[in-house]
């Protein structure tokens, strides 16, 4: 299934590592849900394009047979792949950002539950407004997070 | 004319989130296409996949293929 919101979010934090073509690959296998074949295509037709752009060089024999093969394009994906999760062994950045915005979600809760219980007890304002300031600062955190 | 049923990204960065879009084959990446039928939202526990079904039955009779990727949300959600 080409669909995977993990390699997705891997791609989009770590692709700047990736060289072009493996970016691009990736960005159509996972975003635009192309298949291998598609990819394939549009890879050999985009370079006949550039040969053809190119006009007579000497060297049009070799580039003649420059197409890339589903195959190809497979092995160019997992390798890609491989990348990813090897920066994500190492960085942790998609961990790291998913459990902060676990307990960003946790702060806001219990900034919530603060804000209602002091207003049941009829506490003094200021308690409610700063609850309700851990809530705007930790929404702001997430915002950034996200 | 070929037409596909398939997934296109949208949503910001780290927040992937889908159309279900109805498309001409050749043009897979130029962001045309002749109909959404639904969304697919991954990041929710379970994902969250939601299509007119009348509609992607109908486009599937008239020869439209899904992708693999939108064959399998389909078929998990009874519609194929």
């Amino acid at each position: 299934m080409a669909v995977n919101p993990e390699f997705t979010v891997l791609l989009d934090v770590y692709g700047n590592i990736l060289t072009q073509k493996e970016r691009d690959m990736l960005d159509y296998y996972y975003n635009d849900d192309l298949s291998l074949r598609e990819i394939s295509d549009n890879e050999n037709i985009a370079r006949r394009e550039r040969r053809e752009a190119g006009g007579g060089e000497a060297d049009s024999h070799y580039r003649e047979n420059d197409t890339i093969t589903r195959q190809g394009v497979r092995d160019t994906i997992k390798r890609a792949e491989g990348k990813l999760l090897a920066m994500e062994e190492k960085l942790g950045l998609v961990r790291q950002r998913r459990e902060m915005l676990a307990i960003v979600a946790d702060i806001r809760k219990n900034a919530e539950k603060v804000a209602v219980r002091a207003y049941q007890i009829r506490a003094p304002k200021e308690i409610i407004s700063t609850a309700s300031d851990i809530d705007t600062l930790a929404e702001r955190l997430e915002d950034y997070l996200k | 004319m070929a037409v596909k049923i398939r997934l296109r990204r949208i949503g910001s960065k780290g927040n992937p989130f889908y159309r279900v879009v109805v498309a001409d084959s050749r043009y897979p990446r130029d962001g045309r296409f002749i109909e959404e039928i639904g969304t697919y939202n991954p990041m929710v526990e379970p994902s969250e996949f939601k299509v007119d079904k009348e509609k992607a039955q109908a486009w599937i009779a008239n020869g439209a293929q899904p992708t693999d990727t939108v064959k399998t949300l389909l078929k998990k959600e009874g519609i194929l």
